[in-house]
């Protein structure tokens, strides 16, 4: 090789990582595809920013200069000379990397062989402050410094006309048209304003009488009663809750190839439309959203005492998710930044998602900040949860294991006591044991001058016997002594003794690494769907009883566990509750399911230490379904009567995040021990039955010896049995192992063996008996909805230019860095409590603002910032940004983030009172855009709200609250893979749209039609469209004509004296919510007569007012809002 | 944007009472700065960016996706290490879908070489193929998404999910429409829609208006079109009582954009409840081209595709701008993803596309459409050179052939390879994003300079990628 090469690749290497020169592009993607992934995935752990073992660093280039322990690190161009090669490829002897670990293919050991030939280049690095891509971080908040600081309380304006406004709000508005010479809009008529404020608040219109009864109503605080008594309607909560499900891509299915459903998402609609109703605060609104599993005082329902808070969770899962995706890792990005743009969009008003690649390019968002967001959703996975019973359940178990705690030292005291009397006799018997055993002629004497007992005498005969050829056996020792002629002598015994302890095997030392390991009580965070394992693990040494209704026996725990309860068996799900598609179906797992933390596979190999029955999942990369050809094999089903070791082969998913979620079947019972990783399968077991720190047999010789300490070993377990100080480790399990063998033989240490089975008969039934006291409260029944459950922290790995192939640096979780928050650094959890409470701070400039302008967008028609969702660069400045920080502050201060409150302020303004006509032409030509809200602007309805009229109109609509989604009404149009298989009712059985089902691939054609926005994303603000297709549908769509016709018949049976005028006359109160003028009644008395003459039928005739209906819901007004 | 014209809405209104009838999308004429437009009315025609060397589109979508190694794309290779281990003979495999790898797998149609191209192309598809010389054969194109629905996606809007706007919403967004009659964009429901379900045809962020307007080959072709009255008279009272009503509203209100588009709107769902039954008739065509079209087989997925392609070209002569033709549903058959038997599922599905596909072809270029038509033909991926199993090939995104005709693309040549086993493109490689790209510009338009304001950002079809593919371009 070329010697100048090497100094010519250092120079480029010193060069290049300084940032000044590229080498081209194709070493920059040869580095990113091929070596950057593997120092990140296989060398960052011990080599990377938290830990520099051996003072190596390989995530930055300068940590690759100079020496290392080794020898030179990398000498560019000379791959034998680079200890990273030799070290990789384990050439030599002394060190081999990966450490302890798989190392790595051939191919790609060859690859940094090729990396370093070529001169090792490595791509600059962008900076987080300044970078190429012309990222400054400072300047970046300074840009839009208002949105990344808290409001100011801004001074009132003063303003001429002192008569105009109603409140502050309508201080800022007169101010900014009077400063561009406008007037606004003068007062719009009661009827409009009232017909305005019953869509804005409930998305119905009003009824005829509700009209004359405001327009006769002389009382001062008439509109404060409409609108106070508006916002306490029921109606309101369903309005509202669908605004937000368009922020969260509200969706009942995934939708992606075969539309598979969200099990009983529901409940998250019917929390929302009970979160609006009940005025829950918002920021306890976000909170819940965040965090809402996690509260420590979650809200109950009041009425049904159901964990209401729990509900919010389920935003995070109502996205798309595909059923088979080939690449999972790639997937489970889609996935994520779907997640991670609605949670921005929704709560912060910001476009995260753009940092998914790169630093964000105009607004104060590294790309960090996107990846510190992904931890969080990382941190925490999907559950069908109980939440109906949850709170009355958690009380049941927190008492079950009060309970349980206190009756263990009960018991433990009773045992002592029973097997103490024996301590002073047993060596005797052992000793008599040995002579007659040696000696069987001497038994008589033996009785008589040991004064022993021969039925014992011969059960410790009979023991020794068996035991002296079982190595297994605890008293294996001793019996080989006692049977011996002279165990100083004994060889073979000798032998035996001095083997004994060598052979206890811990099997965690053939694995890679602990995923969880529930033996021993403190080191796995403990995670479960309910309470079926109690809320920790079993620990060695626990007593437990045989079941109730069984032989009474007392036994011992004698390694740790996960322990499924068979208490909770009884537990069912109601029947109305959907089930999880495809092969998730076969675990359910809502009843009781244990789930270990989350880690990154190495070998792939799995070893699951349990008895049994019951399926594993194996959630690979936040995989939520399985309903396709692929990852079949992440379902395992174990089964041992015994702990066992059981090996799950996901050499597959080698690399990928996982955590394994045990669900029991049916009754069966179900201990989880350990799960481990490893490449071998594994051998040895966790239950003691040799004791060494209580019998230490090493100087043993005479019979006496053995005896002798075998004797003060008994004496010690029992005052160590009965002491509280409870021995943990090693200790704790070798206690459990002795306790274990003297209570499977009871007959040998119990003098008196009748009083202790009497007494273990009396324990058993007064503790079942006192357990079924409180069980007997347990509810068993539960519906189960969508939420979050919270797993161990997890940070995601940043990702060059967004490709999941190229991982880079560890984001630790957090904020976005412009919030200036910091979640404190020992979380165990996800930490999105902590999160949240950060972000519900009053100090936070974006929450209050976000949601206070979205109110103000849904009343007026346009946001003070029009782009609802991005408060950035790219987005709208503000209008009236005064005004919008003055909303903010009262909106948290003085409304203590009050929806209503809010939306009463707004609605009570002078402001939202103006007519949609201009005062003059003059306004529309200087505001165009209405920006300075010179007149209320003309809206169309939104297509539910459209849906809902025409059933309110017709007097079809069902006024029914909550529950299970009214299927969609399936037409020849909505079709593909996937379809429902039962169509709905055409008139959706007369409830509102809101309970209309959501099916993601088979929304409803019309309400598509008049822009229902697909749920995919987070959508702040519809589009709103004018086509033909919209008019087709109020001529031609099947709905719209039956409701019609409902109506037609309905006024002829009301009105059936009444005349055609006044009939036409009333009908415009229902349909428009104000008073026709002739001409317009002329209109429709022409068009009868014409009718009826067509049809050739009387006047009266249903198919005439069928049609005058229809021509109504056909006319503009009947959609269009002044 | 594409064009300077600043007309306003006045103007406009004005220009559509004399008889346009829509009003164009004020976002893109008065360049505001709005994230998402207010209220948008239909298409006008607009500038292109360049010169346009097609004005319409027919995509001819195979879902499903053909066997690139039994159609298009032909390897010797195949039939020499026929049954042999592929990743001893081709090296390592990307994972499949089903992860079920067979052996090397020979084609079961004959290869020959068509026309005076001498292209080599299998014998499944004889009709198409008398048109060789017509033809521009790409064989090295590629796709990101291994499975149907991401790939659709991908296929329809350069995005693996759904929520972005399709090709066709794209091309008419930026180009609008010929006809005051009919949407801009249809898509001609052969029986199937593709795995992903009409999201593929989606307006995704741009206004409605833009979205694929479904018509069915059979049946009632559009939603809404029949009217509910049986007279005519009675519709038309109503709809003249509608409409005088809305004038009583617009005395109210004064001048308001929204309720006058909203008139304009009325007037035109009534022209097209004439003009769309007028379009389905098809009993104005001859004989001649009934036969042509495969109107008259015995098989009865070759009159419904031939139905599907001929109402297509009328729709074309009727200027509108993007039709997409989806397959025929046949028992038995899974559209063209043949995971366990090739030979059948190509078959069956030839059958029903070939005979009509020819004779769209035809047809066009005897009525001078050819020259202004692009006409596309493409599934989502490609198949596996190995079996799935036994006899069925598996998806594969590394390398797949479609061709284009007519609409400014040179005739009668292949473009890019495969490698020895059609299973990686391995020369001129191209991407669905290059497809886009090459479609806008023979549509004229810039596919860097079609943008659209959303979620805090522009946005293209071919997102931040895109190479005209400039070698086929005549």
């Amino acid at each position: 090789m070329n010697r100048s090469l090497p100094i010519l690749a250092w120079f480029m290497l010193t060069i290049v990582s300084s940032g000044h020169l590229y080498a081209d592009d194709r070493s920059h993607d040869f580095f990113e595809q091929n070596i950057r992934p593997i120092l990140a995935t296989r060398c960052f752990r011990c080599h990377g920013p938290e830990q520099q073992k051996s003072g190596l660093r390989l995530d930055i280039p300068e940590g690759l200069r100079g020496k290392g322990t080794f020898g030179t690190i990398l000498v560019p161009g000379d791959p034998e000379k680079s200890t990273l090669y030799t070290a990789l490829s384990h050439q030599s002897p002394k060190l081999k990397m990966p450490y302890q670990e798989e190392p790595l293919s051939t191919v790609i050991v060859a690859n940094f062989k090729k990396w370093i030939d070529a001169g090792a280049v490595w791509p600059p690095k962008v900076d987080a402050n300044t970078n190429d891509s012309g990222f400054n971080y400072n300047q970046r908040v300074l840009r839009l410094p208002w949105i990344w600081r808290k409001p100011i309380k801004p001074t009132l304006p003063s303003i001429q006309n002192s008569q105009w406004p109603l409140d502050p709000i309508d201080y800022f508005v007169y101010s900014k048209l009077a400063k561009a010479d406008l007037q606004p809009a003068a007062e719009a008529d009661p009827a409009s304003w009232l017909r305005r404020t019953y869509f804005a608040i409930t998305g119905l219109p009003p009824t005829q009488g509700a009209i004359e009864n405001f327009i006769d109503n002389e009382s001062p605080d008439r509109y404060e009663q409409v609108t106070d008594h508006l916002l306490d309607s029921p109606h309101f909560g369903e309005r509202w809750a669908r605004h937000w499900m368009d922020l969260v891509r509200y969706s009942e299915s995934r939708g992606h190839e075969s539309d598979f459903i969200i099990p009983n998402a529901y409940h998250y609609r019917d929390y929302l439309i009970r979160a609006y109703n009940t005025d829950l605060p918002y920021d306890q609104f976000i909170r819940e959203h965040l965090a809402g599993d996690l509260l420590p005082n979650p809200r109950l329902n009041p009425e049904t005492g159901a964990n209401e808070s729990i509900l919010a969770t389920a935003w995070p899962f109502l996205g798309e998710e595909v059923h088979s995706p080939v690449d999972i890792r790639q997937d489970e990005c889609e996935r994520l930044d779907n997640k991670i743009d609605v949670f921005s969009k929704t709560f912060f008003g910001l476009t995260l998602s753009c940092a998914r690649c790169h630093d964000h390019k105009f607004d104060a968002i590294p790309q960090s900040d996107y990846y510190a967001m992904a931890g969080f959703l990382l941190s925490s996975s999907y559950r069908q949860v109980r939440f109906e019973t949850m709170e009355a359940n958690g009380r049941i178990a927190r008492a079950l294991q009060e309970f349980e705690h206190s009756y263990q030292q009960k018991l433990r005291r009773f045992i002592v006591n029973s097997f103490q009397a024996s301590l002073p006799d047993i060596k005797r018997y052992w000793l008599a044991a040995a002579k007659v055993i040696k000696n069987p002629s001497s038994m008589e004497d033996t009785i008589h001058n040991q004064s022993v007992n021969r039925k014992q005498l011969n059960r410790w005969i009979d023991t020794f016997k068996q035991s002296r050829d079982q190595p297994d056996s605890p008293l294996y020792l001793l019996a080989r002594a006692i049977c011996s002629d002279n165990p100083a002598k004994d060889t073979p015994l000798q032998a035996s003794r001095d083997n004994w302890l060598t052979d206890l095997r811990s099997p965690a030392a053939n694995a890679t690494h602990v995923i969880a390991d529930y033996s021993d009580t403190h080191s796995t965070p403990w995670l479960t769907n309910g309470f079926s394992f109690g809320l920790n693990p079993r620990r060695v040494g626990e007593l437990s009883f045989s079941p109730v209704n069984t032989v009474p026996v007392l036994s011992i725990f004698t390694y740790g566990a996960a322990v499924r309860n068979p208490d909770w068996d009884a537990l069912s799900i109601h029947q109305e509750n959907e089930v999880e598609p495809g092969a998730m179906a076969s675990t359910e797992r809502s009843n009781g399911m244990i789930r270990t933390p989350t880690v990154t596979l190495r070998d792939g190999l799995i070893h699951y230490y349990f008895s049994g029955k019951a399926k594993v999942y194996a959630s690979v990369a936040s995989h939520i379904m399985l309903a396709g050809p692929l990852h079949q094999t992440l379902i395992k089903e174990l089964e041992s009567d015994e702990p066992t070791w059981i090996t799950h082969d996901l050499r597959d998913y080698k690399g990928h995040r996982v955590h394994f979620e045990f669900g029991p079947i049916g009754s069966a019972p179900c201990k989880v021990l350990q799960v481990i990783e490893g490449p071998n399968p594994l051998s040895g077991r966790l239950i003691a039955n040799r004791f060494p720190s209580l019998v230490n047999f090493q100087t043993c010789q005479t019979l006496e010896d053995y005896a002798s300490v075998m004797h003060s070993g008994y004496a010690m377990a029992l005052k160590r049995f009965k002491d509280q100080s409870h021995p943990t480790g090693k200790a704790a399990k070798e206690l459990a192992g002795w306790m274990h063998w003297m209570l499977q033989d009871p007959e040998l240490f119990c003098s008196k063996l009748e009083n202790y089975r009497q007494g273990v008969a009396r324990f058993h039934k007064d503790y079942h008996s006192h357990r079924a006291n409180r069980m007997k409260d347990i509810q068993l029944v539960s519906r189960t909805a969508v939420a979050w459950l919270d797993g161990n922290g997890v940070n995601e790995q940043m990702l060059l230019r967004g490709n999941y192939r190229t991982p880079d640096v560890i984001v630790t979780r957090n904020a976005p860095r412009a919030l200036q928050t910091s979640l404190p650094p020992d979380i165990s959890g996800s930490g999105r409590l902590q999160l949240a409470d950060q972000m519900t701070d009053p100090d936070n400039p974006l929450i209050a603002r976000v949601m206070v302008n979205r109110i103000w967008h849904h009343l007026f028609g346009n946001g003070i910032v029009r782009t609802v969702n991005n408060f950035g660069w790219l987005g709208d400045r503000p209008s009236h940004p005064e005004l919008l920080d003055y909303l903010s502050i009262v909106f948290v201060e003085k409304d203590h983030w009050s929806v209503k409150a809010m939306i009463r302020r707004l609605v009570m303004s002078r402001t939202f009172r103006m007519s949609s006509n201009p005062v003059n032409g003059l306004a529309n030509t200087v505001d165009p855009l209405n920006r300075l809200l010179h007149r209320m602007p003309v809206k169309r309805l939104e297509a539910e709200t459209i849906r809902d009229s025409l059933l309110a109109v017709s007097g079809r609509l069902d006024r029914t609250l909550f529950g299970v989604p009214v299927p969609v009404h399936l037409t020849e149009f909505v079709i593909g893979r996937g379809r429902p298989t039962e169509s709905g009712p055409l008139d959706g059985e007369g409830r509102r749209t809101v309970y209309t089902a959501v099916r993601r691939n088979f929304l409803p054609t019309m309400l598509l039609t008049f822009n229902m926005p697909i749920p995919f994303n987070s959508i702040g603000r519809r589009t709103l469209t004018n086509v033909p297709a919209q008019s087709l549908a109020l001529m031609n769509d099947k709905l719209v004509y039956q409701q019609a016709r409902f109506w037609a018949e309905r006024i002829l049976t009301q009105h059936v004296s009444e005349n055609t005028e006044s009939r036409i006359r009333s009908m415009y109160w229902t349909a428009f919510g104000r008073p026709a003028d002739n001409q317009e009644v002329d209109l429709c008395l022409k068009a009868v007569t014409e009718l009826a003459s067509s049809h050739d039928c009387d006047r009266n005739d249903v198919r005439v007012w069928t049609d005058l209906c229809h021509s109504l819901f056909q006319a503009n007004e009947f959609i269009y809002l002044r | 944007m594409l064009s300077t014209n600043t007309w306003t809405r006045r103007e406009m209104l004005r220009y559509s009472s004399l008889g346009f009838g829509a009003l164009a999308c004020s976002e893109l004429l008065a360049q505001q700065p709005v994230s998402t437009p207010p209220l948008v009315a239909p298409t006008l025609r607009r500038t292109a960016h360049f010169k346009a060397r097609a004005q319409n589109v027919i995509l001819l979508f195979m879902e499903g996706a053909v066997s690139q190694v039994d159609s298009y794309d032909p390897k010797p290779y195949l039939s020499k290490y026929h049954g042999q281990d592929p990743q001893q003979t081709i090296g390592p495999l990307e994972k499949t879908q089903f992860d079920n790898i067979g052996t090397v797998m020979a084609s079961p149609w004959k290869v020959r070489q068509w026309g005076d191209s001498g292209i080599h192309a299998s014998e499944l598809f004889p009709h198409i193929n008398r048109h060789m010389d017509e033809l521009c054969i790409i064989r090295s194109m590629t796709s990101n998404f291994p499975e149907h629905t991401g790939a659709n996606y991908f296929f329809h809007s350069g995005h693996g999910q759904q929520g972005r706007p399709s090709m066709g919403s794209w091309a008419t967004y930026g180009l609008g429409t010929h006809n005051r009659n009919l949407p801009s964009y249809v898509v001609l429901n052969g029986g199937r829609i593709p795995s992903g379900g009409l999201d593929n045809f989606s307006n995704g962020f741009l206004p409605a208006s833009f979205q694929g307007s479904l018509l069915n080959a059979q049946g009632t072709a559009l939603a809404n079109i029949a009217p509910n009255e049986t007279q005519g008279s009675v519709q038309q009272i109503k709809r003249d009582l509608a409409r005088k009503l809305n004038l009583e509203l617009l005395r109210r209100s004064g001048p308001v954009d929204a309720l006058e588009s909203a008139i304009a709107n009325a007037e035109l769902a009534a022209r097209m409840q004439i003009a769309i039954p007028n379009l389905m008739d098809l009993n104005r065509e001859t004989k001649d081209t009934h036969t042509l079209y495969g109107l008259t087989s015995d098989y009865e997925h070759t009159r419904t595709y031939g139905r599907a392609c001929l109402i297509a070209r009328r729709l074309v002569e009727s200027g509108v701008r993007f039709v997409e033709v989806t397959i025929p549903r046949i028992e038995g058959i899974d559209r063209w993803d043949a995971h366990k038997d090739i030979s059948s599922n190509h078959r069956a599905n030839a059958l029903a596309v070939d005979q009509p596909i020819a004779g769209l072809l035809s047809d066009l270029r005897r009525r001078g459409l050819l020259d202004q038509t692009l006409v596309v033909w493409s599934g989502e991926f490609g198949r596996t050179p190995f079996a799935q199993g036994g006899t069925g090939r598996d998806h594969n995104q590394l390398g797949f052939s479609l061709w284009m005709a007519g609409g400014g693309v040179k005739k009668g040549i292949t473009y890019g390879a495969t490698d020895e086993w059609g299973y990686r493109a391995t020369e001129n490689t191209l991407t669905i994003h290059d497809l886009h790209a090459t479609i806008l510009s023979l549509l004229g338009i810039d596919h860097e300079r079609l943008v659209y304001r959303f979620g805090g950002r522009d946005i293209r079809l071919t997102d931040v990628y895109g190479n005209i593919i400039s070698d086929i371009i005549s």
